[in-house]
């Protein structure tokens, strides 16, 4: 049996140590004009950051065009990050605040689930398979029953409620980096994490009878 | 730790169908061109900021998808208030120009000539043929005259001299006959 990649769900909220300069010598190098060099952050950041757009608007045209303007803002302002936190707090702060303002300009437009986008291998993987069954023991009810499900579900909530909930229990990320993406402390984190999931249990208590 | 955190309430399930998520990911391939994308965009930033502002301008404002028509209206509109604006107070700078000209300025002042009281008194002469009628007795138009005010020089030239321009005695503006006889 073929050995399968690491799943996206042991990624941890701590980006892997990345081959090459790291993030500060890259910063200063494309303060300096040096656009390699920030193509080689967005390429170590970019699948996170579209995971947060995409988690926050389940919908994968806007995440791709909100995950563009976030690191093409990131690239404006660049000048004015000072490294008080990582690069990657940082432009993980830009892009959960643009998010937000989308999310807020288009209050009113039916969201579009882009249940399509699940990975094909990822549906074999061994722990997604034990975590189906786990969940559903009579394997009545489909994968893509169970996204739909549950992204309806994240759908329901505030805009801070849900994204607490993806950059925590999806994306795995500690409260204190939370507290500063989102500019709250981390009691607020921790607050707004904890309604939040009671709202999901509410929201999903009859599909988990 | 927090209790909040470690909630008992906290259904594992949940959390179980949160980790589902993280399999949500995009095609492959797709890093690959979102990076590129992204650079792109960068580089259209970078050749949007080298050009001048007015351009940037022009463009944001004209070319706005479904706006066109408005800013084309909106624009007209505006070139035409500040046509005006500009026609309305380059008049009145050149009033306010004119006037101080005027003031500034002494009015001409000619020394009468024999010559050009000859002429005027032969204007203020009625012709013979529009002489009234003994016959009728009935009075043809007699097409209007007009004299030109005579002026002397003024008494110094510290003074302007157009002060010294208004009607008087000496200075009436018109001629008499008895100018005429003196003369």
């Amino acid at each position: 049996m073929e050995s399968n990649p690491t799943p996206p769900a042991l990624q941890t909220a701590v980006p892997p140590a990345a081959e090459g300069p790291d993030d500060r010598t890259l910063v200063a190098r494309a303060k300096g004009g040096n656009d390699d060099s920030y193509e080689e952050l967005v390429r170590r950041y970019q699948q996170r950051i579209y995971g947060l757009c995409y988690h926050l608007t389940s919908n994968h045209e806007d995440a791709s065009d909100l995950t563009q303007e976030a690191f093409v803002k990131a690239w404006k302002a660049l000048q004015s990050f000072k490294g008080d936190s990582s690069f990657y707090t940082w432009v993980y702060r830009i892009a959960y605040n643009n998010v937000l303002n989308h999310l807020k300009q288009r209050r009113n437009r039916t969201p579009h689930l882009s249940l399509d986008d699940l990975d094909f291998n990822a549906e074999h993987t061994p722990e997604l398979v034990e975590l189906i069954s786990h969940i559903t023991p009579r394997r009545d009810v489909s994968l893509a029953e169970l996204q739909k499900r549950l992204n309806e579900a994240m759908l329901k909530l505030s805009d801070e409620h849900r994204a607490v909930v993806t950059l925590h229990d999806i994306q795995g990320l500690p409260h204190d980096e939370i507290a500063t993406i989102m500019h709250c402390n981390p009691g607020t984190v921790r607050s707004r994490l904890f309604y939040a999931r009671q709202q999901l249990q509410g929201l999903l208590a009859d599909f988990l009878k | 730790m927090n209790p909040m955190e470690n909630d008992p309430s906290f259904d594992p399930r949940i959390a179980h169908l949160l980790a589902l998520k993280r399999y949500e990911t995009p095609p492959p391939g797709f890093p690959d061109y979102l990076r590129g994308r992204v650079m792109r965009a960068i580089a259209a930033e970078r050749e949007q900021a080298s050009r001048p502002w007015w351009t940037r301008f022009f463009e944001e404002v004209t070319w706005q998808r479904g706006m066109w028509a408005v800013n084309t209206l909106a624009f007209a509109g505006v070139a035409f208030l500040a046509a005006a604006t500009f026609q309305v107070a380059h008049s009145v700078a050149n009033e306010d120009q004119e006037g101080q000209v005027y003031a500034a300025l002494p009015l001409p002042v000619r020394e009468p000539s024999s010559q050009h009281e000859e002429s005027l008194i032969a204007a203020n002469e009625i012709p013979s043929e529009y002489r009234p009628l003994p016959s009728s007795g009935v009075s043809a138009p007699v097409s209007p005259t007009f004299n030109l005010p005579t002026t002397t020089a003024a008494p110094t030239d510290s003074v302007p001299k157009w002060l010294f321009n208004t009607p008087s005695f000496s200075n009436r503006g018109f001629i008499l006959a008895s100018d005429r006889d003196q003369k």
